[in-house]
């Protein structure tokens, strides 16, 4: 700025003429003006730039100086520096022709020194300019662990190519905890040509604003409000629809009476106005599987073909039936059957919008170790010769999360049925028909309806599996979390900390191993875990607990209001899209059941105005991609939330889907990752927060 | 459902026994080849789009490689599993390599050949007890000594023993667990 060229004129003037020192003292004027404004209008980023040798122009043996040549996989490359620069003579150039796997970059250096220092939970803005002939080229993270050292952390955002320089930026998540420094670069991941100069990064963290609630216990703890009627059907089964609705399936609802006389049941309840519409239920739903599909309509596999006999001895039958149910026009449709029957049946979409379903009891009250593939773009279900089957047994709504790369990683979350081999949790690899036992799960056999969340965000690929019991043996369910990073090469689950104790009926306090089964985790929109409900013991001794997980700090904050109304056995918790967790069904042993709904405002609704997401540029949304949308006030953070498709303490496709901001005042870009099985194709609820946590409405927006 | 059933009974029945021995024969052909495909597992195009589990010898993410330049197989993106040609729109899926060492994968297992046998009580109720929506624990939590007391402070109504005892919660035997005189 200060070397502008303004000292060649043509002719020759006289030294200080008048003219030149009233154009001097105007020049310094709007300097002076210029550089306070800069500096009053964004101190951090005028001021510091965390990267070394961010413009690369200083080298150490023929390389830039505090930075590397990195990369993995398999593919023909080049790497190294150019003379096409965005600023002095040195820029970065990598090139990929023949590619496979893997990725090359050009990285910071893991050292004391070159590596940018942080702060743990605070975030920073990076960027970088750059040219690219490709779309592979994405921004990637690693971050130093004080004890567990230099790890990948994540990547923020896809690069749009360009034969221009152009500048992108993006604000990293809050750090995890234990993160003392970061490095950063940009890694093409198939062939092109990538070239890179003038790193920035500083310090974006908002502080939040004074607290200024005046709710008395609900600023810290929240609030419960049981609704003032209640559900119109046994709330076995919860599906949010995008239309802010909530599909209930009750089927016949765990009661022999009304499958005698075929009365099936579903409602459609409406959050916003408590009304229920009754939709034609053709079958006994009760326990089958649910996924929303990519387009939001819900697929509905297996259910109950009957009970068991009077004395016992032949137990549950699955339904080998599979429905369709459609929110515009509130209907079931049938589609053909599944190769077996499934009672208690998983279901996880895959990154391509199909579905898998694993497990259950089948036509003859047995185990069913099928595979069933639903093929999204047939709208059917594969045949038993079209499938790659495992022949593995894995029990009753077994908890299978997708991971980044499409395996199935079963939680050891389930229902029933303990005893099976192994360690409890596994990776199954459907494409190759794979299985691999995964270590460390904690008492294997007494996580009957425990609860299983991919942590947010999806990136981190963390699971959190939490309490349960056995409802066999009818021990005391237990406090156990377990917490695995699906990053790792060889991935173990490691013991989280315990699940904060509560009160059983009359108020009497837990003791000290006491803990709790049927209990639900829900993802909340500032990226925190509300877990709730849950009992002492099979289908009794509801536990009266609540308290939210943060995984950043891999804490509880315990003690948030509790549910009046017991949650155990066949109850749900889950998001709403106006940021509230809606709580529903209570079955108990003695065979009644409680069809209140309680709903609770987290203390996140009690600390001021709520910024709002005034407009989403787009609704349907590509991977990948960068979508813009305006709000009223600052926010920290973005996310999407895959809306709930819930029942018996499993939703393994619930998810919190990071979307790093590309802050321009209240125009944001969410810059959305390129891996559908990140974010499998459908429906989500679109959420900012503002520094103090304070969640907008839901927008929904179409993924994929 | 019943009504084709029936309606396929009633063909059969027409048929003269050459013909249904015949048909019988040909099905019995066909079921063991189906069965000979299955166990031979049926091979034809995955249906999974991308993804599944990583190569073995994949190096470790982020491990750095000073190389100013290297070189993979030739021409390995034409025809990859991923998209790479023609994406000049939307970017491939960023796809990482972890969790590429889980461990020994346990060996194959075959078709299953008998049943998956569930112990009864799975659900952990001894339907034995009065209807079987209602849910008498397969075992009482410890230290439970009066079942009765248990069931009543939950809400159990006296219940209808469906043959079997187990609890003993019928005591004087008036096919009522938890009746008056239990
Ligand atoms: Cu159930």
């Amino acid at each position: 700025m200060t070397d502008v060229g303004f000292a060649h004129g043509p002719q020759p003037v006289p030294m200080w003429s008048p003219e030149l020192r009233r154009g001097l003292s105007r020049i310094l004027v709007l300097t002076a003006l210029l550089v306070t404004g800069l500096a009053a209008a964004a101190p951090a980023q005028a001021a510091d730039n965390l990267v070394q040798n961010p413009s690369l122009e200083a080298s150490t043996s023929g390389f830039p100086t505090c930075w590397e040549k990195s990369g993995y996989g398999e593919h023909t490359f080049s790497i190294g520096t150019t003379t096409d620069a965005h600023t002095g003579n040195v820029a970065s150039k990598v090139t990929i022709s023949g590619y496979t796997s893997g990725d090359r970059k050009v990285m910071m250096l893991k050292n004391a020194t070159c590596a940018p220092k942080v702060t743990q939970g605070r975030q920073y803005d990076l960027s970088v300019w750059y040219k690219s002939t490709t779309v592979a080229a994405a921004l990637t993270l690693f971050r130093h662990d004080a004890s567990a050292g230099w790890q990948y952390w994540t990547d923020l955002a896809t690069l749009a190519a360009t034969d221009a320089y152009k500048q992108k930026t993006v604000r990293t998540p809050p750090l995890p905890a234990g993160t003392d420094q970061i490095i950063w670069g940009v890694s093409l991941y198939g062939p092109g040509t990538l070239i890179t100069d003038d790193y920035s990064m500083a310090d974006a963290t908002a502080l939040p604003p004074t607290p200024t609630c005046t709710d008395g216990v609900a600023c810290t703890k929240g609030r419960w409000q049981v609704m003032p009627y209640q559900s119109a059907v046994r709330g076995i089964h919860a599906v949010v629809l995008h239309n802010g609705k909530v599909l209930l399936v009750a089927g016949s609802g765990n009661s022999t009476t009304e499958f005698r006389a075929g009365t099936f049941r579903t409602a459609v309840y409406d959050p916003a106005n408590g009304s229920f519409t009754n939709v034609n239920t053709p079958e006994d739903l009760f326990c089958a599987g649910h996924v929303q599909l990519k387009d939001g309509r819900v697929l509905v596999m297996g259910g109950n073909k009957d009970y068991p006999t009077p004395d016992g001895s032949v137990g549950f039958k699955g339904l080998r039936s599979s429905y369709i149910f459609d929110p515009a026009t509130n209907k079931y449709t049938k589609i053909n059957n599944m190769q077996a029957g499934h009672w208690y049946p998983s279901a996880t979409i895959m990154g391509n919008g199909d579905v898998i379903s694993l497990g259950g009891l089948g036509e003859d009250a047995k185990g069913t170790a099928f595979t069933e593939y639903f093929k999204s773009s047939e709208n059917r279900w594969l045949a038993w010769n079209e499938v790659k089957q495992s022949w593995k047994w894995w029990g009753l709504y077994p908890t299978m999360v997708l991971m980044q790369d499409g395996r199935l990683f079963y939680t050891g979350s389930h229902t029933f049925g303990a005893g099976l081999p192994g360690t409890g949790a596994s990776i199954y690899d459907y494409a190759s028909g794979s299985i691999t036992d995964v270590p460390g799960l904690q008492d294997k056999d007494y996580r009957d309806q425990s609860m299983s969340v991919l942590l947010p965000p999806a990136q981190d690929q963390r699971v959190l599996t939490l309490g349960g019991g056995n409802g066999h043996t009818n021990v005391d369910a237990g406090r156990l979390t377990d917490i695995i990073d699906l990053k790792a090469a060889s991935p173990k689950y490691v013991a989280g900390p315990p699940i904060p104790q509560g009160t059983l009926t009359g108020g009497a306090a837990q003791s000290s191993k006491q803990g709790k089964m049927y209990v639900s985790a829900v993802l909340l929109p500032d990226g925190t875990v509300f877990e709730t409900g849950g009992a002492l013991h099979n289908r009794a001794d509801p536990v009266f607990e609540a308290s939210i997980f943060d995984p950043i700090s891999n804490t509880f904050r315990p003690r948030m209001a509790t549910d009046p109304v017991p949650r155990s056995y066949h109850s749900s918790a889950f998001l709403l899209p106006d940021g509230r967790v809606m709580a529903i069904g209570e079955n108990p042993g003695n065979g009644t059941f409680d069809n209140r709904i309680s709903v609770y405002s987290p203390p996140y609704l009690f600390q001021g105005a709520r910024p709002q997401i005034t407009s989403v540029a787009a609704t349907n949304w590509g991977y990948g991609s960068t979508q813009q949308i305006t709000v009223n006030s600052p926010v920290v953070r973005a996310s999407l939330i895959r809306p709930a498709a819930v029942t018996h303490s499993s939703d393994p496709n619930q998810r919190f889907v990071e979307l790093p901001m590309t802050v321009s005042g209240n125009n944001i870009g969410l810059n959305v990752t390129s891996n559908p099985n990140i974010a499998p194709p459908g429906w989500y609820m679109l959420f900012v927060h503002g520094a103090n946590g304070v969640p907008s409405i839901a927008k929904w927006v179409k993924l994929g | 459902m019943i009504r084709w059933y029936r309606a396929a009974i009633g063909w059969l029945k027409a048929r003269n026994p050459l013909q249904r021995w015949t048909m019988a024969g040909a099905l019995l052909v066909l079921l063991l080849a189906a069965g000979g495909f299955a166990v031979a597992g049926g091979e034809g195009g995955s249906p999974v789009w991308f993804g599944g589990r990583p190569p073995e010898s994949a190096a470790e993410q982020g491990e750095s490689d000073a190389a100013d330049s290297g070189a993979g197989p030739a021409a390995a993106a034409a025809g990859g599993k991923r998209d790479q040609a023609g994406s000049a729109v939307s970017a491939p899926p960023r796809i990482h390599e972890f969790a590429d060492k889980p461990g020994t994968p346990e060996r194959p297992l075959p078709s299953p050949t008998a049943p998956i046998e569930i112990e009864e009580g799975n659900e952990g109720c001894d339907y034995s007890y009065g209807d079987r929506t209602i849910c008498v624990p397969w075992e009482f939590p410890d230290g439970v000594t009066d079942g009765c007391a248990w069931l009543r402070e939950r809400g159990y109504k006296p219940l209808k023993v469906n043959g079997r005892d187990r609890h003993k919660l019928d005591r004087n035997g008036d096919g009522i667990a938890c009746g008056d005189g239990d």
